[in-house]
């Protein structure tokens, strides 16, 4: 949950890269498969569907880009 | 049921899980979090698949159905492991080099070619408040395995899981620095925790393992030393098939330091001429002995003794054998005792604590022996624990006696004392000290007046009802409230408990033995136990917990007057010829003398000689300055020991012996289990076996007992005693077995008296009640045990640990008394007996009540024994420990 939340703060701020969303993804698979109550179950679920689905906004926001401008713009957090 | 592991069909037990279905296949599941007996299934390292493309669910919390089909090692596991190591991995902190082999999480990352990444930042700082335990939060990956072991397998409720998230964290006493909360220092948190998180501060990797039985209380833990070259490192609980299932106490845990000692006998001693037969005090030990070496120390003895016998006859000779000590080592003793000495004046330590309960457990039933295993407790619907501070003197017991209490089993404490099972029990009864035959017997005529005994019980298989009813008149349910101190309704409502509720069982230590009338405390419960036919059943019987480690096995194989190995009478001429033809003798026909009538026959003159092994009687008996004085009379005294004890500086040669972690042989613990002891280290200097001694003694003798090995003492003893007919070494090393075990192929014998009492019928014993007190002495004085130090101490005090633990000595008064008395905590009182006086500091204690005072007997700077009389058990001859008549005085 930790790693998670470390990966989706970093893709927000415009850090990371795209070996880190892979990353995330066996850390999602693995609470998917492993953890003990629902909550982990679905926050992994949500992790893997986020990065499945909006995956272009993701390395987007590594590339430094938010289409939204809701994370930072030119660069900048908000 | 049949299920697949990894392709291959096996049998599986119903209810067993995957992890322990797959362990006993051999297939190994890595886990973190998994803790014996109890599925507690958050570390989800363990997961294994179901079916080709089935889900992941966790081995060990997952129980094995028909058909299942389960997948240990495949790709999709493989990742999905190393995922999560290399996650743990990643929040785990820096191990110091030194302690990085105890991190088993470190050894999965390495099997699992996960390179060590540490984590960034420290998630707290390093408790290290306890005295030999640290605490490094920022290696605790929240397996929660301490707080099963802390607080559901201990029951000693110090650790818990505080927070939620990603704050959760172990917590002790809620928030406590450990060295501040109420831990135990059992060390069950350390020796189950996966990481090094809780760990020995000096904690070393050893070269070598040793599995034995743990050197202290008769409750029998198995324990595994950690070794290297000749210094013990560490002590860990053993668990799978043993009474302990991995939990050890503070004793065990942290109580091995003994073993190394500098301060250990390492030669023969033999007393200078002209060094007059008095305590050291403050002279050195070269000072008073000569070096010595074996041949000549074993000749003079060998002469002495052989001279002694002639001059004054065999029973001017005593011995009494060491309960610490084998049962190869007490049975070679006493067949010197009987053979070579030719005197039945062989003794004990039972008779200082449990002898009225063996007496009179063998007189009602026919076994001086706890009737029940101590797992059955669990069977029990209500528990009465009686004169017993288990928490202190038997803490793995009372572990089990927390977890009944907590799984709803009524138990009910008895006891002058609120002592901590007290605290936790249904019901607890304080009792006026001394009153025990009163209680119990008032219990059972209510019992017997509204119906609610046995009857079938009684009629058949029971003797002596109506004598016993008839003597039921000398108690009366008015007089027992003021008596007691209890109630009437509270007597009346146990009595219906303990009959009714039933199965019941009763546990009970020296709070009833240790009284001028133990004897008739042990049978006024031995009485009610029959009377409600709670004899021979799964939760019910009569159990005397043991306090030495082999006090038990001691009296099993002879180690006590009047009765050869395995409690066959020495009276009995059959019986007598049996030994003969076997040992190749003639002995003695009539039971010789108990160690505490030893001490006042040498006082008289009419003993000559003793021969004391790892006994300290100067300060474990009653009035010390008279035992002194006993002892320093003999004309001769040998002592076996492996300190330079109180006792042994009064002797004229000193035997170096090894001690319990030195030596191979065997301990019986409290419920009959036989068990093997292996040596851990080699004895020190040229100290040997106490069995090799005698051996070599007798053999400089007119009559030798012969050459033995350990193992060949154990043959000899199953010759000799049916009820250990089955029992060798080679079975031994398999695991314990609890007596009878009548041949090689029996199990052994969980619950005695099953179908009729062993003596054929149980035997009811009337009792009376005829107790006047000196009330010119109006405080009681009850000695007992702290729970880290044993007995006289000769051991637990040379632990650093036990050490940095230790408070006192102090005499404990109730809050009342003190304020009565003047007295502030710290102040230093005089207390007088009728046997001495001594000086020492009070401090409050409100588990006591007004009149009842509490001390020790553990420390040299309150010798309690020097004010306890030597007033005994008619019948067992054990001393009043418990019941001490004191005068307090506050002095400047």
């Amino acid at each position: 949950m930790k790693e998670l939340k470390e990966i989706l703060s970093g893709a927000r701020q415009g850090r990371g890269s795209e070996i880190d969303l892979e990353n995330g993804g066996e850390i999602a698979r693995m609470m998917i498969d492993g953890s003990i109550c629902a909550l982990g179950q679905v926050a992994g679920r949500m992790y893997m569907d986020a990065v499945a689905h909006f995956r272009d906004e993701f390395l987007d926001h590594l590339k430094g880009v938010c289409r939204s401008e809701s994370c930072f713009s030119g660069g900048m957090e908000r | 049921m049949k299920v697949t592991l990894d392709g291959i069909s096996l049998e599986a037990m119903e209810g067993q899980t995957i992890l322990e279905t797959s362990l006993s296949a051999g297939v190994n599941i890595p886990t973190l979090c998994h803790y014996e007996g109890s599925d507690n299934g958050v570390c989800r390292l363990c997961m294994v698949q179901i079916g080709e493309s089935g889900r992941l669910v966790p081995s060990c919390s997952t129980a094995v159905s028909e058909g299942m089909d389960v997948i240990t090692d495949s790709e999709r596991i493989r990742t999905y492991r190393k995922n999560l190591l290399t996650v743990l991995m990643k929040n785990h902190g820096t191990h110091p080099p030194e302690k990085e082999g105890k991190c088993e999480l470190h050894a999965l990352a390495a099997q699992h070619s996960i390179s060590v990444v540490h984590a960034e930042s420290i998630a707290g700082d390093l408790d290290a408040s306890h005295p030999a335990i640290d605490f490094d939060p920022s290696l605790c990956i929240g397996c929660r395995k301490c707080v099963i072991a802390c607080s559901s397998d201990q029951n000693n409720d110090v650790i818990e899981m505080s927070g939620r998230g990603q704050t959760v964290a172990i917590t002790f006493d809620g928030g406590e620095a450990m060295g501040n909360s109420g831990c135990v220092s059992c060390g069950s948190c350390v020796d189950s925790c996966p990481t090094g998180a809780l760990i020995e501060r000096d904690w070393q990797p050893a070269d070598r393992k040793v599995v034995t039985t743990c050197p202290y209380c008769a409750v029998g833990c198995t324990v595994e030393y950690g070794i290297k070259g000749r210094n013990i490192l560490w002590a860990r609980g053993v668990g799978g098939d043993t009474v302990n299932k991995g939990k050890l106490c503070v004793k065990g845990k942290f109580g091995f330091e003994f073993e190394t000692s500098n301060e250990r006998l390492l030669y023969p001693l033999i007393r200078k001429e002209g060094s007059g037969k008095s305590p050291l005090n403050g002279r050195s030990v070269e000072e008073v002995f000569r070096r010595a070496t074996w041949d000549e120390a074993l000749s003079l003895v060998a002469e002495i003794l052989s001279e002694t016998v002639r001059k004054h006859g065999p029973g001017s000779v005593g011995g009494i054998a060491c309960d610490r000590a084998t049962n190869e080592d007490v049975y070679a003793f006493q067949k010197f005792m009987r053979a070579t000495l030719h005197s039945d004046n062989i003794d004990q330590s039972a008779t200082l604590c449990h002898s009225p309960s063996a007496g009179m457990l063998s007189w009602g039933l026919g076994a001086g022996a706890s009737t029940n295993p101590i797992d059955d407790l669990f069977n029990s619907k209500t528990v009465i624990v009686v004169g017993s501070n288990t928490d202190r003197a038997h803490p793995v017991l009372s572990s089990y006696i927390k977890k009944a209490i907590k799984k709803g089993i009524h138990v009910t404490v008895i006891d002058p004392r609120k002592v901590e099972l007290a605290k936790r029990a249904q019901t607890f009864l304080q009792i006026r000290p001394g009153t025990d035959t009163y209680l119990f017997s008032a219990m059972a005529k209510y019992i017997v007046e509204n119906g609610l005994f046995d009857r079938d019980y009684v009629d058949s298989r029971s003797e002596g009802f109506e004598e016993f009813t008839r003597s039921l008149g000398n108690f009366d349910m008015d007089e027992a409230e003021r008596v007691t101190g209890i109630s009437r309704e509270k007597i009346e409502s146990l009595a219906i408990r303990y009959a009714t509720q039933k199965p019941s069982s009763i546990y009970w230590t020296l709070g009833i033995t240790e009284h001028e009338n133990g004897s008739d405390n042990v049978s006024s419960l031995v009485n009610l136990a029959i009377l409600t036919g709670n004899i021979g059943i799964p939760g019910g019987g009569l159990n005397p917990i043991r306090g030495q480690n082999n006090v038990q096995g001691g009296a099993d194989v002879g180690g006590f007057p009047g009765s050869l190995p395995g409690y066959q009478s020495i009276s009995d001429p059959s019986i007598r010829e049996r030994f003969e033809e076997k040992w190749n003798v003639v002995l003695p026909g009539e039971p010789g003398w108990k160690s505490t009538e030893m001490i006042g026959l040498a006082l008289a003159g009419d003993l000559k000689a003793m021969y004391i092994t790892g006994e300290n009687s100067v300060r474990s008996h009653p009035n010390s300055s008279e035992v002194e004085e006993a002892l320093r009379t003999l004309e001769f005294l040998v002592v076996q020991d492996i300190f330079m004890t109180e006792t042994a500086e009064l002797a004229d040669v000193v035997f170096p012996a090894a001690s319990t972690l030195e030596k191979k042989g065997t301990f019986t613990n409290t419920e009959r289990r036989i068990q093997m002891v292996r040596p851990v280290l080699d004895p020190p200097g040229e100290a040997r076996p106490d069995w090799e001694i005698y051996s070599d003694l007798s053999s400089r003798m007119p009559v030798s007992i012969a050459r033995f090995t350990s193992g060949g003492i154990m043959d000899e003893i199953s010759e000799l005693v049916p009820s250990w007919r089955g029992v060798s070494h080679e079975r031994l090393e398999k695991g314990g077995l609890k007596w009878p075990v009548e041949s090689p192929e029996s199990e052994g014998t969980e619950i005695l008296h099953v179908d009729h009492a062993i003596r054929g019928k149980a035997r009811f014993r009337p009792l009376s009640w005829n107790r006047t007190v000196d009330n010119s002495y109006p405080y009681v004085m009850i000695t007992g045990r702290k729970r880290e130090q044993y007995h006289t101490a000769t051991m637990t005090s040379r632990s650093s640990v036990i050490g940095k633990i230790t408070e006192g000595p102090y005499l404990e008064m109730s809050p009342d008394d003190m304020i009565k008395e003047k007295l502030s905590d710290g102040d230093s009182v005089e207390l007088e007996s009728t046997t001495g006086k001594l000086t020492c500091r009070v401090r409050a204690n409100d588990d006591l009540p007004p009149g009842v005072t509490f001390t020790t007997f553990h420390f040299s700077e309150l010798p309690a024994n020097l004010l306890t009389p030597d007033t005994l058990d008619p019948l067992m001859k054990t001393p009043a420990y418990k019941d001490t008549r004191v005068k307090i005085r506050k002095v400047s």
